[in-house]
């Protein structure tokens, strides 16, 4: 058995919430360790929120929102993408690999299209199950303790 | 401390041009921040060592009367930290006069700094100044291990957050107990370095004084210097200049969206004598 991964998704409740809700009714092949918190916007979602995700025990976070221009809140999802790309760029720098980090926007309003979307980010994470970069930097390390892990 | 300076700053007391003057002079080891006000002490100012004094001017001129101005002998780092801080509005435009010292080129690469001098400026990478020690924090493939050796030693003094002249906060989410878990040491890295060094990712002029401040040692400068160069590389922005930042959005920043013209307002706004 696969040991778990967890994936939390932030869905905008315009676009992918509708796809998520649709793909559960329809009861399609959804990975089982995933939580999905609904947001009023993607632009609600602060990059402060996933830093805490990935040090509480997330192995990859997902935020999805409406196709650009077709955003609600006055085009909020342009201001998120570019928080979340700073973002990325500082996982990068620490050396966090950043495809834990998983955007989409307008791709995930049909059921079909959640599941695959999520299925594929669900991929991507346990692609990188033998990286030891997140659990590197995640909460409460005690100094010392696992260094001898170091190649 | 240069003629030319000097010179100023007399005529500026002189003609109440200015409240006060901020900048270093002897103490009793080494060299200590000081306000002068009167022009006979302005030959006790000196051009000193390099030392943060962006934060102690904001805080200096927060906690003079409304309406003072304030000189400031520093920098060229402190003097856009300053700008950032105006552009922040954290006080009136124009009451922070800067008068600069440039820094020599053995100060510059020890901060890897990418502009020493006010006038060579703009269209520099933050990140191509870095020397190859800290460069290898940045591009190792091992680097989450250095970056853990690191972040290990934190004692969580706060003071990264303390010494920095754009981190102005007045609630501030490193004390917030759902980001930053009380009495835990050392803190978990990433909502504390990382969400710390985020929060100034817009305003942060490379000054180092958060990694001059730490007493565990920890790089943070090349953390703040991989976050501006992804600025300046997506869209070319300094902080410190006049650009706005590319984080916020304002009627400089547009979205490529047609707003209505909300010429008569429905007749709330003509009501008041204005048009638009």
């Amino acid at each position: 058995m696969n040991p778990s991964l967890k994936t939390l998704v932030f869905a905008c409740r315009w676009c992918p919430l509708l796809g998520a809700e649709r793909a559960g009714r329809e009861r399609l092949a959804l990975p089982p360790d995933f939580r999905l918190i609904p947001m009023e916007c993607a632009g609600a979602v602060s990059p402060d929120l996933i830093l805490r995700a990935f040090a509480d025990g997330a192995h990859g976070v997902a935020v999805m929102g409406c196709h650009f221009g077709g955003c609600r809140h006055n085009g909020a999802n342009r201001s998120a993408h570019t928080r979340l790309q700073l973002l990325s760029a500082a996982l990068e720098a620490v050396g966090i690999r950043p495809a834990r980090l998983f955007v989409s926007w307008g791709t995930a309003h049909e059921a079909r299209q959640f599941a695959g979307v999520l299925s594929d980010f669900q991929a991507r994470i346990r692609a990188l199950r033998k990286e030891k970069d997140l659990p590197l930097l995640r909460g409460n390390f005690t100094p010392g303790h696992d260094r001898e892990m170091r190649p | 401390m240069s003629a030319l300076h000097a010179d100023k700053i007399r005529a500026m007391l002189d003609e109440n041009a200015v409240t006060a003057v901020l900048g270093l002079a002897d103490g009793v080891e080494g060299h200590i921040p000081r306000i002068f006000t009167g022009v006979a002490e302005v030959d006790k100012l000196k051009d000193g060592p390099k030392y943060p004094l962006g934060k102690i001017a904001w805080r200096t001129l927060r906690a003079m009367p409304p309406g003072s101005r304030l000189a400031v002998v520093c920098r060229t780092c402190d003097s856009r930290a300053i700008r950032e801080q105006e552009k922040m509005g954290q006080f009136p435009q124009r009451a922070v006069t800067c008068l600069v010292v440039p820094c020599d080129t053995e100060q510059a690469l020890k901060c890897s700094c990418s502009w020493p001098a006010p006038e060579q400026a703009q269209g520099k990478n933050p990140v191509a100044g870095l020397a190859a020690g800290i460069r290898v924090l940045l591009e190792s493939a091992d680097r989450a291990w250095l970056w853990r050796e690191h972040m290990q030693r934190c004692i969580k003094c706060y003071g990264c957050r303390n010494v920095c002249p754009v981190c102005v906060c007045p609630e501030c989410r490193l004390e917030d107990p759902s980001f930053v878990r009380p009495a835990a040491l050392p803190p978990s890295p990433l909502p504390y370095h990382l969400l710390r060094a985020l929060h100034v990712a817009d305003h942060c002029v490379g000054c180092g004084a958060c990694q001059d401040g730490c007493p565990a040692g920890i790089p943070l400068l090349a953390l703040h210097k991989a976050l501006s160069g992804h600025l300046f590389g997506e869209a070319g922005y300094l902080a410190g200049t006049d650009a706005p930042s590319p984080l916020r959005r304002g009627p400089s920043h547009p979205t490529g969206e047609d707003r209505p013209e909300w010429k008569n307002c429905y007749g709330i706004c003509a009501s008041k004598g204005e048009n638009s």
